[in-house]
Formats: C-alpha cells, structure tokens, sequence
C-alpha cells in the first residue's frame, strides 16, 4: 500500500515538474539561455565550432547565432 | 534592306532607351578640403566611454550608446553644451536590461527612442523625459523582432514608415542584407523592390528623408550609392571612380550616411577591410541627386556620426585619443557645382 502511494505522488511529482518547464519555456519563449548569454563573447570571438569563422571587433555588423551590430565580418 | 536606314535609326533610338539618366558615373571626386583644423573636441569627462558607441541626436539632446560598457549603455547630453545628464539600463536578461544592444531609432515628435535588443529579439520604447526624470525607468517592449528577418540600423520616418537594412540569416554565421521599410507599429518588413543587378553579395548602410521623399543605399563593399523614392523606385546609380576595380570584396567603401537638408553626407574610406585603420576618414557630399560636390578630410578615424540640424553641425564618434568631435558646416567654405 505504501509503495503505491510513493508512486503515485512520484508520477504527480514528476507531472507536476515537467508542466512547470513546458509553462516557463512557453512565456519566455526568445530569451537567451543563460550559457549562450555566458557564451557571447566567445561566440563572437569564433571559438563555436558552429560559427568557424566568428567576428572581429570594430566593425558594422556580424552574425554568429546572434546579431552583433558592432562587430566586423572575418 | 532597301529601308537600312529605319532600322539604324530604331537601333539608336532604342540604344538611347537603354542608356537612362539613371546611371551616373564619377570618374573623380578630386576636390578635396582638409577640414582637420575646423575640428572641435567633445570633452566627455563625467563618464568612461568606450571605444565602441554610436551617437544619435534626439530634439535638445546627444545619444551615446555605449557596445562595450563599464557601467550603463546608453548615456544622455544636452546637445548644445555636451554637459552631461543622465544614463540608463544595464547589459542583461532581467526586467529593463538589453542583452545585446542594436540600433536606436528617433522619434523627435514623441521624444521617444527605441533601442533593439537582439539577444532578447524585441524593440523598447524610451521615454527621454521619464528616462532624465526618473534613473529607475523601465522601458516598455515595443515590438517583437522576428527571427527570419529582422531590422539592423533604421531611420525612423513615422510610426509605420521607417528605412531599415534588414538582415536575414541564411546560417549561423551568414547572412543577406536589404534595403527595406518597416513598419514599427506591426513589425513588417517589406525588402525595397529594387535591387541592383550586378552585385552579389550586398553590405549596405541606409539614410532617408521624409522631407526628400527619398532613401540612399551606400555599399561597404562597392563604390556606388543608390537613390530611390519613398516608394522604392530607383532615381539615380551613382558609381564611384573605383566601381569597375576586381579587388573590391577586399575593399571598405562606405561606412555610413545622412541627409542632411540639401546634401547628402557620406562616410567614405576606399581602404582595405583588413587594415586595422580600414573605417573612413573621409566625408563626401553630394547633392541629392546624387551629384558630387566635394570631399572633406577630417584625418580622424570616424566609427560613426549624427547631425544636429539646429546648429548644422556634425558630430563624429572618433577612434583614437580624442572620442567625440565635431564640425559647423558654417565653417566650411563649399563649392557650389
């Protein structure tokens, strides 16, 4: 009787937690995650695999994933 | 063949057809006036600047924001003194925070600005009188930005006319760029029609005029400039002396524009993109049709710069030792072509 009440409160638990993230992910659906925010200067640096080439400083505009509006194509 | 001659007459007729007074080349832009001397410094000493800001001029008021901030992005001066006024919002994710700091776009009528946000996709509407009033203010989200193609520096116009590079990604790291018109209201971007045909791969900046009823478009990569109406129909090509040179990928053509009244202000290097000291030093003018009038030397790197109608002066963001400087037109002898 025990166990089905622990799983039953661990199915509930588990329920609960996943329409918590589905609900947090759906109201802020553009903001950064907080490692690409960590990884801004990185990413514009060209140390991203998926963005070979980076940016340089000083420049008019470069896209690596996000739009840097002062930095310069490579 | 007995009537040879209609069909040599047709032939030029059509030849003069398809030479429209559209295209303008300029073989030499050689009048060129040192204006270094005519240059004025803006001591900022209240604030650190850093040496990546861009300004705007807004009524009563000098707009720096600041790229790569010590302390808060955007700062506010009166413009007629440079004193020092205020500063507002911090780099991040939370509530009143930018992530990634884009264009300010100015509107005069409201004493609004709009400060994009591209880490956050959205555009924020400022207040200046709550933001000089208040050094807490929350702006107010404007606008989503979409993701698929999304405005760069724009000159606003009015609430549902504005002239934006906007930029669609076509990868992570590539991208196209497009003269467009947005509209600020609904978030609608609509690519202007003409497109010039021989150029591949387009970095441009923009400038407009209500009062010109025009936009001009200005390569970085290519010496030309195009000028069209309002509507988007093409007025004048205007092609520089280095137009026809192969190694113009290499090269750094325009690096900004304005209208300013009757003239047309352009940033102008003609460096190479890869020299450390590629940005313009130079600034052309024209006229509004495009047609050339003279060059000034400032002999300063210039990263951006605005113009304040009032005083019919402008104002440079410089890289070097001296950040901010300016020069009255009033000041300049012009020639009048």
């Amino acid at each position: 009787m025990n166990k089905k009440i622990i799983r039953v409160i661990a199915v509930i638990a588990i329920a609960l937690t996943a329409s918590w993230n589905i609900k947090q992910s759906k109201s802020e659906p553009n903001k950064m995650s907080n490692l690409a925010m960590a990884n801004v200067e990185a990413l514009a640096g060209g140390e991203d695999e998926m963005c070979p080439n980076g940016c340089m400083e000083n420049g008019s505009g470069c896209l690596c994933h996000y739009w840097f509006p002062t930095y310069k194509e490579a | 063949m007995k009537n040879w001659y209609i069909w040599i007459l047709i032939l030029v007729c059509s030849s003069c057809l398809s030479n429209p007074t559209t295209e303008k080349k300029q073989g030499s832009r050689s009048h060129i006036i040192n204006i270094h001397d005519k240059i004025t410094e803006i001591k900022i000493d209240s604030i650190l600047l850093s040496g990546s800001t861009r300004a705007f001029i807004m009524n009563n008021y000098l707009i720096i924001a600041d790229y790569k901030p010590e302390d808060k992005l955007i700062h506010i001066f009166d413009k007629a003194t440079f004193k020092y006024l205020t500063s507002t919002t911090y780099t991040g994710q939370g509530p009143g925070e930018i992530t990634i700091m884009g264009n300010i776009g100015i509107n005069e009528n409201r004493n609004e600005f709009y400060v994009s946000d591209h880490g956050q996709f959205k555009i924020f509407t400022y207040n200046m009188d709550s933001v000089i009033a208040n050094p807490f203010y929350m702006p107010q989200v404007k606008l989503n930005i979409d993701k698929g193609i999304f405005p760069d520096r724009y000159q606003y116009l009015n609430d549902t006319l504005s002239i934006a590079v906007a930029i669609k990604p076509t990868g992570n790291s590539s991208f196209e760029q497009y003269t467009a018109r947005l509209n600020l209201t609904t978030g609608k971007i609509s690519p202007m029609p003409y497109e010039h045909p021989n150029i591949e791969k387009r970095r441009i900046c923009v400038a407009a005029s209500s009062q010109q009823k025009e936009y001009i478009e200005c390569y970085q990569n290519r010496d030309l400039m195009t000028i069209g109406g309002l509507d988007g129909k093409l007025k004048w090509n205007i092609y520089g002396p280095e137009w026809n040179k192969d190694n113009h990928d290499r090269k750094y053509y325009f690096g900004g524009v304005l209208i300013c009244g009757d003239k047309i202000v352009a940033l102008y290097s003609g460096k190479n993109y890869y020299d450390k000291d590629y940005r313009p030093s130079k600034i052309i003018l024209f006229k509004t049709n495009g047609d050339y009038i003279e060059t000034l030397d400032t002999g300063y790197i210039i990263n951006d710069f605005c113009y304040d109608k009032t005083k019919n002066r402008i104002i440079m963001a410089l890289d070097g030792d001296m950040q901010y400087a300016y020069f009255d037109f009033s000041n300049i002898k012009q020639v009048d072509k």
